[in-house]
Parts: C-alpha cells; sequence; structure tokens
C-alpha cells in the first residue's frame, strides 16, 4: 500500500507519482534549506536553543491586563467626544460602590457603623482610591439639609460628636431621612449603605497606571476578607472590579491551558500510539507558544481576555499540523526509510503545502484588523504571529527533532494495521462505506439539498439574532457571578441601574449652568423620559430645579430653571459638583437604562441624534457617548457594521485563496459550500442560545472560517492525487477517507478541544467563544466530509468522476 | 451647625444688574437658542403622568391640569383617558382657572398667561414675562416722574419726600434689574370673577389685573404695600367676595373693592403662606385660614386682623385646601395626607393618607372625590379614599 503524500498545489499535474517525487528530492529553496537543516542538525538545535531561552524569557515576563480603551472602538467620532472629556466624566464613570450591608437588620446600629467606619477608613487608604473625593456616611461631605423659614440649614448625616450612643443614632437615622441620599447612598430599605470610591486612572504621583488586579486584590484581602461575615456583607460593583475580575479570569487560565495540554497528548498518543512522536510535537508546538508570548512581549503587548485565546490556538492549530508531519513519517518509515531519511523526506513533502496553509490562515486573521476595537486588533496580530512561529516550530524543527527520536515500533505497527485491509472493525468499514455512497449523484444530491435545508432553516432562525449583549450586570462575566449578583443587589436595593448612558453637553466656558444650557438640557430630559427604557436621569439641570424649589420652601410651583443667573450660579455653587467639569464647559446628563440590550441602546442613540441635530447650537452641543451603556451602545454600532463587511472579507480572500490554488470554481463551491452552512448554523445557535454578536464573537466566524477551509483543503488535495491517477470519484474519496479522513477528525477534536475547556471560564464572553468556536471546529469537519463530495459529484464533469477505464474495472 | 443661606436682599439685586449689563453685551451670540416661552408644548404619551401642578373642574364635569413643559391634560371622563392640550409655549405652568365650560386661562413661569375659549382643548399666550416687565419699569417710572415732579414743585426740600423719591429709585432699579434677566418671574395663582374680570399674581410682588377676559392686562402691584418684594403665592375670594392674597413672611393681603386699594395683615409668622381657605362658620361668621410652610396653619375670625396659629400635627407642606360638601374644611399636605378638624374642633389632624408624594393640588369634585395632582401627574381619589 503506498502512503499518497500531502501536496497541495496541484495546478501543474503530475509527472511522477507521489512516491517517485518523495524519494527524488527537491531543488530550489526546499532543497536548499533541507540541506541546511539536516547537515548542521547540531546547531539547528543550538540556535532554537537560544530563540527558546531568549523569548521564554520575555513569554515569563509577559503582564496580565484588562484594558479598557482597548475594548472599545477608540476612533469612532462619538468614542473621541467621550475620551475628550474622559478625566471629567471619571468622577461618575470610574467609581467604586462598597456596599456594606447589615445582615441582622438596619444600618442605624452602633456596631455596625462603627465597623462601617472601619471599612471606610481601609478603602481610604486602598493606593488609586481618590480620598478627597471619597463618599460615605463617614466622609466629611455627606449632608443633610432642611428648608426653614430662614432658608436652608444643614450639616454632616453622622454628627461629629457621634459617639454610638442612642441619642447620636438617633440623629443619624433622622440626617439620612432629610439628607436626600436614600437610594444613593444609603438603600431603600435602610438595611445597606455605599461608600463611593472615585478612582485615579493614573497615579497623581507617579503617573503610572493603576492596576486593577493589585486594586481588586486589595480590596478582596482588605475589604471582603477582613469585614464580611455573619453580620455583615460587602458587595463591591463599579467598572475597576471588573477590571480585576477579568484580570483574575486571565489567570485561571492558565489552569484551562493544562487541561488542554494533558488533553491534548491523550488525543494525540492515541492516534500515534507512539509516545516519541508525542512527546516530540508536544513539544515544538509548546515551544511555538512560548514564542508566540515571547514575541508579542517583545512587540510591546500583554495578555488580556481576548489575546489569552491565541496560545490555545497556537497550540492547536500546531499540534493539529503536526498530525501531517507523524502521519508521513510513519509511511516513510514504514516504506523503510530510515530515521533521517524519512525526516527529510517529511520536510521536503510538507514544508510547501504547510506553509501555504499556515499563510492562508494569517490571511484569514487579518481580515480582523478592520474591526477598530483594540483587543480585536491585538488578538489578530497575536494570532498571525502565532501561526507564523508555528511554521518555524513545526515545519523546521518538528522534523528535525523527529530525525532523532523517529517513531516507535509500536506506532508503526499500529499504523500498518490501520491502513491495511486487516483492520475490519464494522463501525469503520461501515463509515467508510456510507461515505463513499455519498460520490453517487441520487445520495449527493440527498447531501446537499439536506445542507440546503439546514441553510435555509439556520437563516430563518438567524433572523432573531441580536446584536450586543442580552443578559443584565456586567455582560464581562456570567450572570451568577460574584460581581453580577453584587450589581443585582445595588439595582434592587437603590435607585438608580447600573446601566447607564452619559450624554455630554458641551458649552462654552463658565456657560454650563446658564439657562439657554440648562433649559436645553432640561427639555432633552423631557424627551428622553418617553424614550422606552429611561428610567432614570440625573443632570445639572435637573439638580437645579430641586434645588431652586428647595430654596423655595419646597415648593414644586417653583421647581423649575431660572433665566436668572444670580439663581442659577448660586443654585449651582451649592451643589457638588459631580455633574460638571472643571470649568464649566460640559455637562454631563446621565440616563439610566433598564437594560442594556440593543434595541434599547439603539432607542436612546436615535432620540439622542434627533434631538442634537434639532437643537445643537453655539450655546450647547449634545454629544454622545460616555458610560457603559453609552460606551455599549457605540461599540454595537461599529460591531454591527464591521460584522457584514469581515464576513465578506474572509469569505471573499478565503475563496479567493482556493480559487488561486486550485483553479476551479466547482472546487471553490465544494470547499467555501460547508463553511457558509456552519457559519449560518452558529448564528442560528446564537440566536437560540440568547448571544448576541458583539466584541467578542466577531472574531469567532473569523476563526472558524480561516482554520475551516483547511479540512476543505486537505481533503481536495488528497482526493485529486487519486483522481489524477485515473480512479473513479467514490474509489479516490473511500482512499481519501482512510488517510487524511481520519487526519482530519483528530484535528477537529484537537482543535475544538483547545477551545472547549473556554466553557468553564468565569469570563461569560471567553466562554461563548469557547462554545462557538468548538461548535465551528466541529462542524466544518462534519460539512467538509459530508458535502464536499456530494457537491463535487454534481458539479465534476462525468468523466473526471468515473475516472479512467482500467480504473472503473478495479473498482 | 447652620450653614447654607440663600436670600434675597438689595445688594444682590446690584449684583444681578452688573451681570445683566455684562450678558446684555454677550447676547449677540443668542439667536439659536430655542426659548421654551416661544416653543409649543412637546406632545407626550404620558403628558398626564409630568409634574402637574393645578387642576380645575368644569361646570362640564370636564377636568382641565397643568404642569411642567407647558404640559395641559383634561379629560371628560372623570380622569380614565387624558388628552394633551395644543398650547403655545413649554414653560411650567402653575394654575389654572375656568369661570364656565369654555372660558379659562392658566399662568405660569416666564410671566405667562395663556387663555382657552374651548374648554381647555386649544390655549393662546395672552401675556409673558416681557411684557410684565414693560408694565412693571413703566410703572415705576411714571411713579417716579410724579414724585420727581412733586418734590420740583416744592420749592423747600421736605425729608419725607427725599425718602420716598429714594424709595420709588429703589423700586425703579429693581424693576430694571429683575427684567435684565428677562421674562424670569414665574406667576402663581389666577382667580376671575367672571368672563371679563380677573387677576393673576406671583412671584416678587407681581399681581395683574384685566377688564377684558384677558386681552389687556394691568399691573397693580404697586397698590399693595410690600416693601420687601415678597411672593403672591395664591390669590382667591371670600364669601363675602372680599378678594384674598396669601404669600411670603407669613403676609396676606385683602381687597374689598375688586383690587383697586388692599390691606396688608401680618400672621406673625415669617415663612411661606401657600394658601387661604375662606368660609362661614356655623355661626355665620367668617373664618380665614391660612396655611402653608412646614405643616403651618393660622386662622382670624375678624376679617384678617388678629391671627393664632393652630397647632402642628405634622411638619409637610400644605399646598391646598377645600371645603367639603357639607361645608366642613379639609387641608392637603404635599406628603398627601388630608387634614381636617378633630372632635374638639382645635386642631386639623390627618384623616386619610393618599398615599402620594410631592402633592400640588386638590380639587374637589361635585361627589366628593378628588383630583390630586403632583410630581407623578394627575389622579383622581374617590370619596372613600378621601373619606
Amino acid at each position: 500500500m503506498t502512503d499518497p503524500k500531502t501536496k497541495r498545489s496541484a495546478i501543474v499535474p503530475p509527472k511522477v507519482t507521489p512516491l517517485s517525487e518523495a524519494q527524488e528530492g527537491r531543488h530550489g529553496i526546499v532543497g536548499y534549506t533541507e540541506h541546511l537543516l539536516f547537515s548542521h542538525r547540531v546547531w539547528v538545535l543550538a540556535v532554537f536553543l537560544l530563540m527558546s531561552i531568549l523569548l521564554g524569557w520575555h513569554a515569563s515576563k509577559i503582564e496580565l491586563e484588562a484594558s479598557f480603551q482597548k475594548m472599545i472602538p477608540t476612533s469612532h467620532p462619538y468614542i473621541e467626544n467621550y475620551l475628550a472629556y474622559e478625566e471629567d466624566l471619571r468622577k461618575t464613570g470610574n467609581v467604586l460602590r462598597i456596599i456594606v450591608e447589615n445582615t441582622g437588620g438596619d444600618i442605624y446600629d452602633r456596631d455596625f457603623l462603627l465597623t462601617l467606619k472601619k471599612v471606610n477608613d481601609a478603602v481610604f487608604y486602598i493606593p488609586g482610591v481618590d480620598r478627597g473625593n471619597m463618599k460615605s456616611l463617614w466622609t466629611p461631605n455627606v449632608f443633610w439639609r432642611e428648608v426653614t423659614e430662614d432658608g436652608i440649614v444643614g450639616g454632616l448625616v453622622v454628627p461629629d460628636d457621634f459617639d454610638g450612643a442612642t441619642e447620636t443614632i438617633e440623629q443619624v437615622r433622622r440626617n439620612v431621612a432629610r439628607s436626600g441620599t436614600i437610594g444613593s447612598l444609603v438603600a431603600n430599605d435602610h438595611r445597606s449603605t455605599v461608600i463611593l470610591a472615585p478612582l485615579f486612572e493614573l497615579d497623581p504621583q507617579t503617573g503610572d497606571q493603576l492596576d486593577y488586579g493589585l486594586l481588586s486584590e486589595r480590596l478582596e484581602q482588605l475589604v471582603r476578607d477582613k469585614y464580611a461575615g455573619e453580620d455583615v456583607r460587602i458587595h463591591i460593583t463599579g467598572f475597576a472590579k471588573i477590571m480585576g475580575d477579568l484580570i483574575e479570569g486571565v489567570r485561571n487560565m492558565a489552569i484551562f491551558f493544562a487541561i488542554t495540554f494533558v488533553l491534548t497528548i491523550g488525543l494525540l498518543y492515541l492516534y500515534s500510539r507512539c509516545w516519541r512522536s508525542t512527546a516530540s510535537v508536544i513539544f515544538c508546538c509548546s515551544l511555538a507558544v512560548l514564542w508566540q508570548l515571547g514575541i508579542v512581549r517583545l512587540m510591546g503587548y500583554a495578555l488580556d481576555p481576548y489575546s489569552t485565546l491565541v496560545p490555545f490556538l497556537t497550540f492547536a492549530i500546531g499540534v493539529s499540523h503536526a498530525i501531517q508531519n507523524i502521519n508521513t513519517m510513519v509511511a516513510e518509515r514504514l516504506r523503510g526509510l530510515s530515521k533521517i531519511d524519512a525526516s527529510k523526506a517529511t520536510f521536503r513533502l510538507l514544508f510547501v503545502p504547510g506553509s501555504v496553509a499556515l499563510l492562508c490562515n494569517v490571511v484569514g486573521f487579518s481580515t480582523l484588523l478592520v474591526i477598530d476595537i483594540g483587543v480585536i486588533r491585538e488578538l489578530a496580530i497575536s494570532a498571525c504571529v502565532g501561526v507564523l512561529v508555528i511554521i518555524f516550530t513545526k515545519i523546521f524543527l518538528l522534523p528535525v527533532i523527529m530525525s532523532y527520536t523517529g517513531i516507535s515500533g509500536r506506532g508503526l505497527r499500529h499504523r500498518a494495521f490501520k491502513v491495511s485491509e486487516k483492520d475490519k472493525s464494522m463501525v469503520r468499514r461501515m463509515t467508510g462505506a456510507f461515505l463513499s455512497r455519498l460520490t453517487e449523484r441520487r445520495w449527493a444530491l440527498g447531501v446537499v439539498l439536506t445542507g440546503l435545508a439546514i441553510l435555509a432553516a439556520s437563516l430563518y432562525m438567524a433572523r432573531d439574532l441580536r446584536i450586543g449583549d442580552l443578559d443584565p450586570g456586567a455582560p464581562e462575566l456570567r450572570a451568577d457571578s460574584r460581581y453580577n449578583r453584587d450589581v443585582a443587589f445595588l439595582t434592587e436595593n437603590y435607585a438608580n441601574s447600573a446601566d447607564v448612558f452619559v450624554v455630554m453637553v458641551k458649552t462654552q466656558p463658565d456657560t454650563c449652568s446658564s439657562y439657554p444650557v440648562t433649559s436645553a438640557v432640561d427639555r432633552f430630559q423631557a424627551v428622553m423620559a418617553d424614550v422606552e427604557g429611561v428610567v432614570g436621569m440625573q443632570s445639572l439641570a435637573a439638580d437645579m430645579k430641586a434645588l431652586i424649589s428647595g430654596t423655595q420652601g419646597g415648593s414644586l410651583k417653583w421647581y423649575g430653571l431660572s433665566r436668572d443667573e444670580y439663581t442659577a450660579s448660586g443654585a449651582t455653587r451649592m451643589m457638588q459638583q459631580d455633574y460638571y467639569n472643571h470649568d464649566c464647559s460640559m455637562l454631563s446628563v446621565l440616563l439610566f437604562l433598564a437594560d442594556h440590550k440593543a434595541d434599547t441602546l439603539s432607542r436612546v442613540v436615535a432620540a439622542t441624534e434627533e434631538f442634537a441635530a434639532q437643537n445643537n447650537n453655539e450655546h450647547a452641543e449634545f454629544l454622545l457617548a460616555a458610560g457603559n451603556a453609552g460606551i455599549e451602545a457605540v461599540t454595537n454600532i461599529v460591531v454591527k457594521r464591521a460584522e457584514r463587511l469581515m464576513l465578506f472579507l474572509v469569505y471573499g480572500v478565503v475563496a479567493l485563496l482556493v480559487l488561486w490554488e486550485f483553479r476551479s470554481w466547482k472546487v471553490t463551491t465544494a470547499l467555501i459550500l460547508p463553511l457558509i452552512i456552519t457559519s449560518i448554523l452558529c448564528e442560528a445557535i446564537m440566536a437560540r442560545l440568547g448571544l448576541g454578536v458583539k466584541v467578542s464573537t466577531l472574531p469567532v466566524i473569523v476563526l472558524g472560517v480561516g482554520i475551516g477551509v483547511d479540512y476543505g483543503i486537505y481533503l481536495y488535495n488528497r482526493l485529486e492525487n487519486y483522481l489524477k491517477t485515473g480512479m473513479s470519484l467514490k474509489n479516490a474519496y473511500g482512499e481519501t477517507l482512510k488517510t487524511t479522513g481520519a487526519a482530519i477528525a483528530v484535528t477537529a477534536v484537537t482543535l475544538a478541544l483547545g477551545v472547549a475547556t473556554w466553557l468553564f471560564s468565569d469570563i461569560k464572553f471567553q466562554a461563548d467563544m469557547g462554545l462557538l468556536l468548538a461548535i465551528m471546529f466541529l462542524w466544518n469537519m462534519v460539512g467538509a466530509i459530508l458535502i464536499i463530495p456530494a457537491v463535487l459529484s454534481l458539479l465534476l464533469p462525468k468523466a473526471v468522476r468515473e475516472g479512467s477505464p482500467a480504473q472503473r474495472a478495479d473498482g | 451647625m447652620s450653614f447654607f443661606l440663600l436670600k434675597r436682599t438689595v445688594s444682590v439685586r446690584l449684583v444681578a444688574v452688573l451681570l445683566a449689563i455684562i450678558s446684555s453685551g454677550l447676547s449677540a451670540t443668542e439667536q439659536s437658542f430655542i426659548d421654551p416661552l416661544h416653543l409649543p408644548a412637546r406632545h407626550s404619551d404620558r403628558a398626564a403622568s409630568k409634574l402637574l401642578l393645578d387642576a380645575a373642574v368644569l361646570n362640564s364635569n370636564r377636568l382641565v391640569a397643568v404642569g411642567e413643559h407647558g404640559t395641559i391634560v383634561f379629560s371628560d371622563d372623570k380622569g380614565s383617558y387624558w388628552q394633551q392640550a395644543s398650547v403655545p409655549v413649554s414653560v411650567n405652568l402653575t394654575a389654572v382657572f375656568f369661570v364656565d365650560d369654555k372660558s379659562g386661562w392658566a399662568v405660569g413661569h416666564d410671566g405667562v398667561i395663556l387663555g382657552t375659549r374651548d374648554g381647555g382643548q386649544t390655549w393662546d399666550k395672552l401675556f409673558d414675562g416681557d411684557a410684565a416687565n414693560e408694565q412693571i419699569i413703566s410703572v415705576a417710572e411714571r411713579r417716579l416722574g410724579a414724585i420727581r415732579k412733586h418734590s420740583e414743585d416744592k420749592a423747600d426740600s421736605d425729608p419725607t419726600l427725599n425718602v420716598e423719591l429714594e424709595l420709588a429709585e429703589d423700586a425703579l432699579a429693581d424693576a430694571e434689574a429683575g427684567a435684565a434677566f428677562g421674562p424670569a418671574r414665574p406667576l402663581f395663582s389666577l382667580w376671575f370673577e367672571n368672563t371679563r374680570q380677573g387677576f393673576a399674581a406671583g412671584s416678587f410682588g407681581q399681581l395683574f389685573r384685566t377688564g377684558d377676559g384677558g386681552v389687556n392686562w394691568h399691573y397693580i402691584g404697586d397698590r399693595l404695600d410690600n416693601p420687601e418684594g415678597f411672593h403672591y403665592n395664591a390669590i382667591t375670594h371670600a364669601p363675602s367676595g372680599k378678594l384674598l392674597i396669601a404669600g411670603e413672611g407669613g403676609v396676606l393681603h385683602s381687597s374689598v373693592d375688586s383690587g383697586s386699594t388692599w390691606r396688608r395683615h401680618e400672621t406673625g409668622y415669617n415663612g411661606q403662606l401657600y394658601g387661604v381657605l375662606a368660609f362661614n362658620d356655623e355661626g355665620g361668621n367668617e373664618t380665614l385660614l391660612a396655611y402653608g410652610f412646614g405643616g403651618r396653619i393660622f386662622f382670624s375670625r375678624n376679617a384678617g386682623s388678629d391671627w393664632s396659629e393652630l397647632d402642628r400635627e405634622v411638619r409637610a407642606n400644605i399646598v391646598s385646601g377645600f371645603l367639603t360638601l357639607n361645608g366642613s374644611p379639609r387641608l392637603v399636605n404635599s406628603a398627601g395626607q388630608i387634614l381636617g378638624l378633630n372632635d374638639a374642633g382645635r386642631r386639623f389632624v390627618p384623616l386619610a393618607s393618599l398615599q402620594r408624594r410631592g402633592v400640588t393640588s386638590a380639587t374637589r369634585l361635585s361627589d366628593s372625590s378628588l383630583v390630586l395632582t403632583g410630581m407623578n401627574g394627575v389622579h383622581i381619589v374617590t370619596g372613600n379614599e378621601a373619606k
């Protein structure tokens, strides 16, 4: 039994059989490289060792990060608006809410209030906290106010002389009631209270970026672990905590990698039954991961929750391609070549197809660069790096290593048994027989029609596919995560929702409280109050109305803005500078939303845009968008636009590559159709599972298509070789299945395993990516094995289908 | 520990004048500012749930309520379904008054007075703060002119005349300072005797009178003794036909000659009075009940000459008063409590709590149910709920 070779460039009909081609050796670059590698094997190993030490050192230094800026489309004009005012919005944006809950009663309790003070002090001393702007019952900036006949009187909510005695506790109770902080600082049910801690993104002294991982760790150790217990529960929410939890999630990925590692070893051994080749492959692929991480660090990148995918992919792609090395090496050894000659032959045979396949992946991945979101671009770049690195470790290094290790006798015997007719396993025979029948036109038509029916059904189901995130809470984390339970507690017991959409109103300096500005804001709020999904609002204008009414004895007949600049600026002076910037040239309007579903967000965006178009003038310019919901709204816009473009690009690029390689639109159709069915099916599954199209799911289709096309290429490449020997399509396909079919199945399972462990990640979008990628890797394989032969039998001319007469007699 | 104090003083007015002069120099850039005074009220599906400040019931049983952003809603089925009226302004409207099925008026911020002739479906602007400023200034100028002329006529300097001259000059400066911010002063209350004769009162001692159903309004604030420029929160009339005004500083004013001359009454209290209820007791004697800030209640049985304060039961602002079908007084506070006299008849105690917050007015219907307006719009409370 001969072992047909993996060969991709089959445009020129082979003058010689693959067998003799393998024996011949080649000149030109392949021959030269082969000579270079195998004549100086020790040097090669030394160079790789040196590189590995260097890059390994860098890889070990790689940092974990979760950068907010990289997760948003920074060059969208709405985000540019936000970035221009980022520092001004920090007070309301990057704030930690530490909720201290008394499990045994209300907050008007001596022990509780004293614990609260300790927690307050602990938070105060955590580096990164903007101490001056902290707010809690224990900070000297939370007042009660009361309107009296003489005007407004007020004082600290927790009086200076608080000593825990019953009278002072009653005083606190009274002060809270008239402080107007119920719903913001004190829970509606008075059983918990908030410590509000704004953060410095950059350390004011050193200018260093705040380390969210460290901050989150400190919060857990110094606050939660220390003070939470029987009587007191502590809930922590805020952007910084999400970032901290994401970093923690990335840290946990090491465990998932270890699991993937072990599973892959098992799978590889099952396939090869040879420890030597398994070890060689695992070694080379681990090296690829090390190099990839090292190079990425040298390029100045860190590991974020998205790019953590790349080491997994690099490893999986490396292993799946390396399976071809084992395959070829075994075959050559079975033909009686020595270890070193078999290795040389393997290198020679796999150099071109391997490089082309991997370069195809690179081209496919780089279509991700059209998405203007930092994490996706970094994911694309580091995935490209990963694949390029595989060229070195798998194509150059692996054959050299295997020239030392070789294949164990057991592995050789296993393979010899598998490819011989001695393997009489019923399942194997029946699958083979069944699959070969797909090349009969009757069956082929059935398969193609079924495929098209699945496509149609998927298209129908995918109509429900939504843009953006659909679950409540922080979409980055799981709905039942600690963080999201804390957010749920906050929204349940306090007035405002966690989904904040901020509209910025740009004004001339020192006029943000003037009537032309505030009256426009007031009208804007009246419009937004009618928009479904807007459940609350806060702004300088709204506060001003309440304050003006307050100074007039609380009469609601005064509940309006004043044209009188003295009244307006007097009112502004009495308010905390929460909703406008230092030179009073921007005020922010906070819209609290019922949820952050895409429909809600686009309604708010549309209403705001309409208002801005009609009302923007030189006094006040309404600008979108900030706040978590605002930024998500913009991200949705970008994602929606990018989705179409990206699908078009990735399919275009892949189809062109396939067309270029095989010079046949029929073959291209056969190879692309299963991919299209898979990606539409994937969308249908997303719609079914309630997963929206978002930053994390966008790359999935590109990765799925980019890697998925490899199956078709391997499969058709082998099939074409058989067809060229004059075999009928049916026989050629049967032969292809025996060799490449099994390898493809193993490849698919390897790739799926590589990402399946992500299902268990604490980071919601990683789990989503893992699930969808696993589905795509497996379905692409099924599609390739079933649909490619069927489409070919329908499209290829009769002469090719039936082969040469001699072969027909054989078959 | 008492700080924060915001009060108007004369020196404040001077600062205001300076600010106004500075800002008027910059006013060239104001062309594209959309002024709520000239912007028709926006239609809203939830108009009846916005901040509404006052309501009226027409003879036809139609209900009309007015409130923020020029919102006017009306209902012909006792509040089940509300329609939004067509209103030419977007400023807050604070009070509404009808004399019959068709003719009604509303007042609001920025000195706005609106009128309707079709029972509240469409409204026209009859008057606004710009016109008010013109009138107030011209009255002050006329007065100053008259005093100047008077002092010139008298050869020797009369010290009392000098004081009067100074006061008149101050009054004009005040009027100009107020006008510098444009139509900035809200009106709070109105009362019409018939389709022609009516009054509108508001902040900073504004009182206007019309004799032609609201087409022309005349400033008569100068006829009241109010050197402090106290706000007028409510204008109403007593069964005897006497006009009554309740206002800031615990001060009331009354007029027995349809507003030509006024008498000032001090309750001795220095806070806001939001209204006054006049009724005849069992003996047929007129009783005045003034109510206001912090749950304060004052009464007078001698036409306002002497006032006594009743003990306070609750401290929420009392915003509205009405008489039951059998003539007993009821007061309603901002916390949604209905107060009535206790058995001894010496105190007002809560009789019912309507579970509403931010109540601004209560109007009794013929079947004893109440129309409440407030922070969350307009609601009908049945007689049983209201007791």
